[in-house]
């Protein structure tokens, strides 16, 4: 520095120091007169530290804690402090409601002026409304402090929900760009934020984030600048050193913000602009995508330099860095660019690809037009790209549609046509894109040189090999037998995704390429496994393990160590797909031998295989997070591919699910929903089976109203894609699926007469669509059924339970798991009907199947267990139905709640067995556990009543008379009510003999 | 001790002393006038070093105060009791909470601790950051010294009553403090990169301290 500055007058003072001291230490030197209580900021008081001082002193002196209030607002406890003040949880009184309060430290407006303009400033911000801002309710002071009355969020900061969430990078992105657009509306306002940072966005447990926390307190000279104070020092230079250090400390609070997010006119102390958020809030993106904050972490203070580009995308880079410009000129003309910068990137990028696609093989004068104008901006002369071969002509053509239209009209299916439609589309859509990418490689070399001729090759040779898949994946489905043509549905999801080889070639490092010795014959192999492969995904692998052991074989002669760890991976999947126990050794060599060879994609299939492996077949929790953790890492070195992040956040929200963190299930269930829409509509089906996946989650945390929406959304996402009546996919897309599904969650939510039409309507639509006659018309019946005993319809619940059962056979054979249901209703209306025998041959029959199709520790087998140990007690087999019985309640209580319903079946057989055992005690409290949950819920009459007879005896028999009667005549008026099927019942209770009588 | 004149009325403002005595013979409201007197003084001695978790610390130097754990014989300046419980608790803090028996008031800094620095310093001017930063970077006695004598405007006797060491000791030590202190200054004032790494410290307290609220 080469003028005197204030960092020079507190030198002078400093080295005076010691001359002081030689007098004596205690004199008052240079430093002791500086204004000491006012370079102590600590000293000023928030109204935490009065709740503090509040607390102390009641505390030490035996006094109640003093209620804190500002204004009508009763201060309940302290959620933060921050530099300008702090915020609390308070409760207002006249409207009864919990608000957020945030009250500013007292001097930081320190004269009345400021204090005005403050509030008024204050005012401007609650006059704000977007869904993005935080609503402020008032704004008003109080006792020399200014407060803010906001809307309580229930959610985390920014900066948690990243660290907790891990969010793919697209995620974060949107998230971003509602801040963003929340900026525009203040920055329109004339308004500035002053504070953007990840820690002042606030995401809600409805995942929508809300920008807070303005940094309204600016202070009365922040707009005086640093050169202007050491100007004016030095005119009062001419006083005295004391004088001159005294009015730099009037000149309080210059710098108001966070360092490190600040642009760097805002830290040289310029007033803050719209052009300064700008820059905080680019600073906050590239941290959340990146992981850290650009400019290593320092605030970029004093000198100008380059962004790294780091992981990110060359779009989000260039938006990034021209945010991040140090001069503010140089930065986007307004928030509202900036954002209509980003939207393309979060929304709309492959639409751009697609339509620039389209101009050129649709080879219309209008498609042509559409290319130029959208090159527009990157003019290109000679045009290089427009000779590349972008044609898929060879595998998609209009003979292979007629084919793929014969192939699915052969099938009796009733929803031949629209599933036929619907593969076209997605196959119209993946070549679309397919085209779309390989002209982007060639642009992306051509005219943006962004790309190196080894890697464009490289991504040439993906995209090569991605339209042999293409190719394959068609001729596969095309000579499909007619009863198989459904199976083509639920493959869909592996159509390549031509992106990906253009992300590859930028990010990942090349494979070694085999000797020249051995190329062609590691192409004619890797070829072979390719197809093989394919064919065991789209027919099911049963008939293809030995052709790819061959193939494995094969590539370990060979030698060339990258094929080998494919051969692995795509052996270990078919095997894995075949629940072969021998998978998951394949898939670890392959996951290994891949990182050896340095092929990300080979090793994330195959860990994603082992954690396919791990929650399906082993279902085991702590495996598959084991393997989740592996994924993730290869994720995040591949950067977050949307097509593989689908997936992982798929498995992951089952873990989750497993595990019971239903919030992380219902975050990532979201996130997967937003990723597959924008894939395409080969995805649709990830995107729908997840929604649906969402609403019973939702549905069974008791959210009803949120189910419903999400099943309702799951069948409009799939009629706005054009798909009608829908296919088969793991069930989900069935037409009326929504309406069960709804109509089921409406039945858990015991509305019952809402559930019974939406029930019809779900009949109507599936009947319609597949026949009377038909499977989807079975999973109808059995909701109908699980209707029908909410009702206490003992008939009608045994009528649709066979009806369920015989279509289930009939199309699925008997030992189809489907079955379990229909057998379990069977067997309890038979249960409750006294026709033992028939329902521990139905009980027998549903526990055989669960068994052979379900893990043996889940929850599913141990209900099974209950029915049949319930039926076994009725028939006085009660030493095998204890062991079942046992058993059950032991994986129930592990895994449920305690209040869960399903508890209480095996709770009461038990209580019936210590019962007839004389084992007094034990009864009581089994049965009274039963009695707790049922009465906790009260949604099933016969079992109520049932569990209240049993206690009643117990309890007689205990000596507890009163209550025995009490809960007897309870269970009487119960059965009566039920109807003629439970007069035994009624009858039983009545001729019982009491023991007090 | 008379203290002035209010609304015209003489008060007669009671000794620390005997407002202790007063407390310890079971008197909350002499109790509450010498909490309300000393908690300034106490509460910016704790949080100029462990941030705004001071609370329990500045509850503790009272409670031993009233509590007389630690003898106070009465002739002594009450202040310079009630600061030797301070610095005793705090030096008992530290060690416990940060760096384990290794722990050395001697040695150590606050800023080695990484602890929080001084609060709002965001809105502080970046001179008395420096200043400020400077005295965390002293060991933590000499810190406590310098602020005793600039902050709390204490004689080198009250501060040798504070350490319970001879007062020549205390003049000693308050001189080689100032040497160290200055020598901080020197070198923050002099590298801007240094100031701005303490601005950027100061920002990690901050999302430190957001991160205990929630």
């Amino acid at each position: 520095m080469d003028e005197p500055t204030l960092f020079d007058t507190l030198l002078d003072r400093v080295h005076a120091l010691n001359d002081a001291d030689r007098v004596d230490s205690d004199d008052r030197d240079a430093l002791a007169d500086l204004p000491w209580d006012q370079v102590r900021e600590s000293d000023r008081e928030g109204l935490s530290d009065i709740e503090a001082r509040n607390r102390i002193r009641a505390r030490l002196l035996g006094d109640a804690t003093p209620e804190l209030r500002v204004g009508r607002f009763r201060i309940l406890r302290t959620l933060g402090r921050g530099a300008m003040g702090s915020v609390h949880a308070a409760f207002d009184d006249e409207l009864q409601r919990e608000i957020a309060i945030k009250v500013l430290h007292p001097d930081i407006c320190a004269d009345e002026a400021a204090q005005h303009r403050l509030i008024r400033e204050a005012q401007a911000q609650a006059g704000l409304s977007h869904p993005h801002l935080v609503p402020v309710f008032e704004v008003g002071h109080h006792q020399g402090r200014i407060y803010l009355a906001m809307e309580r969020v229930d959610g985390t900061t920014m900066t948690q929900w990243l660290e907790t969430t891990r969010p793919p990078a697209r995620r974060i992105l949107a998230q971003w760009l509602d801040v963003a657009r929340a900026l525009v509306v203040v920055h329109r306002e004339g308004l500035v934020h002053r504070d953007i940072k990840p820690d002042n966005v606030l995401v809600g447990n409805d995942q929508r984030v809300r920008l807070v926390d303005f940094g309204l307190a600016r202070g009365q000279n922040a707009s005086t600048d640093l050169k202007q104070i050491t100007d004016h020092g030095r005119e009062l230079d001419t006083d005295s050193g004391r004088t001159r250090l005294e009015e730099m400390v009037t000149q309080s609070h210059a710098l108001v913000g966070t360092p490190v997010y600040m642009a760097p006119e805002v830290l040289r102390g310029e007033p803050a602009s719209p052009h300064g958020d700008q820059y905080s809030l680019c600073v906050s993106i590239y941290e959340s995508l990146v992981g850290r904050r650009p400019f290593d972490g320092r605030p970029r203070f004093l000198e100008e330099g380059a962004v790294e580009r780091a992981s990110l995308s060359r779009e989000v880079y260039a938006v990034l860095s021209r945010g991040l410009a140090y001069e503010p000129q140089r930065r986007f003309p307004s928030t509202a660019a900036l954002v209509a910068a980003l939207e393309p990137i979060v929304q709309r990028r492959r639409q751009r690809r697609t339509m620039a696609a389209v101009g050129v093989i649709g080879a219309l004068a209008v498609g042509g037009l559409t290319v130029d104008m959208l090159r527009a901006e990157s003019p290109t002369p000679s045009k290089p790209c427009v000779d590349v071969d972008v044609s898929v002509g060879s595998v998609w053509n209009d003979e292979r549609r007629d084919a793929l239209r014969d192939a699915f009209a052969d099938t009796s299916l009733p929803y031949a046509a629209p599933a036929g439609a619907w593969l076209e589309r997605s196959l119209d859509e993946s070549t679309r894109r397919w085209s779309a990418a390989r002209l982007e490689v060639c642009e992306a070399r051509e005219i943006d040189h962004s790309l190196s001729t080894e890697a464009s090759t490289r991504a040439v040779t993906c995209l090569e090999q991605q339209r042999e898949t293409l190719d394959g994946w068609i001729a596969t489905v095309i000579e499909l037998p007619p009863d198989r043509v459904a199976d083509a549905m639920a493959s869909l999801g592996t159509l390549p995704v031509p992106a990906e080889c253009l992300r590859r070639a930028r990010t990942e490092a090349p494979v070694e390429p085999p000797p020249e010795a051995l190329r062609a014959r590691v192409e004619q192999l890797a070829r072979q496994l390719r197809r093989t492969h394919l064919q065991a995904t789209i027919e099911g692998p049963r008939g293809h393990l030995e052709v790819l052991r061959q193939h494995h074989a094969d590539a370990v002669a060979l030698g060339y160590r990258p094929l080998v760890a494919e051969a692995s991976m795509r052996l270990g999947l078919s095997l894995r797909s075949a629940e072969d126990p021998e998978a998951r050794d394949v898939l670890e060599r392959a996951a290994n031998d891949a990182e050896r060879v340095g092929d990300l994609g080979v090793r994330e299939l195959a860990l994603h295989g082992l954690l396919a492996n791990a929650l399906g077949t082993d279902a085991d929790a702590g495996e598959a997070r084991r393997a989740l953790d592996r994924v993730w890492a290869v994720l995040g070195r591949m950067q977050e591919p949307p097509d593989r992040m689908v997936r992982a956040l798929e498995k992951r929200a089952l873990l989750s699910t497993m595990e019971g963190d239903y919030a992380g299930a219902e975050q990532d269930l979201r996130s997967v929903i937003e990723l597959a829409a924008e894939l395409g509509p080969a995805h649709i089906a990830k995107e729908v089976i997840a929604l649906h996946y969402l609403g019973s989650l939702l549905a069974g945390r008791g959210r009803t109203t949120e189910a419903t929406e999400a099943f309702a959304r799951a069948d409009e996402r799939a009629t706005a894609m054009g798909v009608p009546t829908l296919v088969t996919l793991r069930g989900a897309l069935l037409p009326g699926r929504g309406a069960l599904l709804q109509g089921l969650a409406m039945l858990d939510a015991g509305k019952l007469d809402e559930a019974t039409r939406m029930l019809e309507v779900a009949g109507e639509q599936s009947r319609q669509a597949f026949g009377a006659d038909s499977v989807p018309m079975a999973r109808v019946h059995m909701a109908q059924a699980k209707a029908a005993m909410t009702r206490g319809k003992i008939d009608d619940v045994l009528a649709h339970a066979q009806a369920a059962d015989e279509k289930i056979r009939r199309w699925l054979g008997d030992d189809n798991a489907l079955r379990i249901d229909p057998l379990s209703a069977v067997g309890t209306v038979a249960f409750y009907q006294g026709d033992v025998a028939a329902s521990v041959a139905a009980f027998e029959e549903a526990v055989r199947l669960a068994e052979a199709s379900l893990p043996h520790t889940g929850l599913l087998v141990a209900r099974h267990r209950s029915n049949l140990g319930e039926a076994l007690v009725l028939a006085g087999d009660d030493s095998r139905a204890e062991a079942l019985l046992r058993a059950a309640l032991e994986s129930m209580e592990g895994q449920l709640d305690a209040h869960d319903p399903q508890i209480a079946l095996p709770a009461q057989g038990l209580a019936e067995i210590a019962w007839r055992a004389k084992n007094l005690e034990q009864a009581a409290r089994y049965a009274q556990r039963a009695l707790e949950i049922r009465e906790h819920h009260d949604n099933d009459p016969p079992e109520l009543a049932r569990t209240r007879w049993l206690l009643a005896r117990i309890e007689d028999a205990r000596g507890n008379g009163a209550r025995a009667k009490g809960l007897a005549e309870q269970a009487r008026q119960a059965f009566e009510s039920l109807g003629p099927a439970f007069a035994e019942q009624v009858q039983e209770i009545e001729r019982h003999p009491w023991n007090g009588d | 001790m008379e203290r002035g004149l209010t609304a015209g009325i003489l008060v007669r403002v009671r000794e620390d002393t005997e407002l202790l005595a007063a407390w310890r013979g079971g008197d909350r409201a002499a109790g509450g006038e010498l909490f309300d007197r000393h908690y300034p003084s106490i509460r910016r001695f704790f949080r100029s070093k462990v941030g705004d978790d001071y609370e329990e610390l500045v509850q503790t130097t009272f409670s031993r105060c009233v509590e007389g754990q630690h003898r106070f014989r009465g002739d002594g300046k009450f202040r310079s009791y009630l600061f030797s419980i301070a610095a005793n608790l705090l030096r008992e803090h530290l060690r416990r909470a940060y760096s384990g028996p290794s722990f050395d008031a001697e040695q150590s800094s606050i800023a080695d601790l990484k602890l929080p620095g001084p609060s709002t310093a965001v809105g502080a001017r970046r001179e008395y950051k420096i200043l400020l930063e400077a005295l965390r970077r002293l060991p933590v006695n000499d810190q406590i010294v310098l602020e005793l004598f600039y902050w709390e405007q204490m004689t080198s006797s009250a501060i040798a009553a504070v350490l319970d060491v001879p007062h020549g000791t205390a003049r000693s030590r308050l001189r080689i403090a100032k040497e160290r202190l200055r020598g901080h200054v020197d070198e923050l004032a002099r590298t801007p990169r240094e100031l701005e790494s303490t601005v950027g410290g100061l920002e990690r307290w901050a999302a430190g301290l957001r991160d205990q609220l929630q």
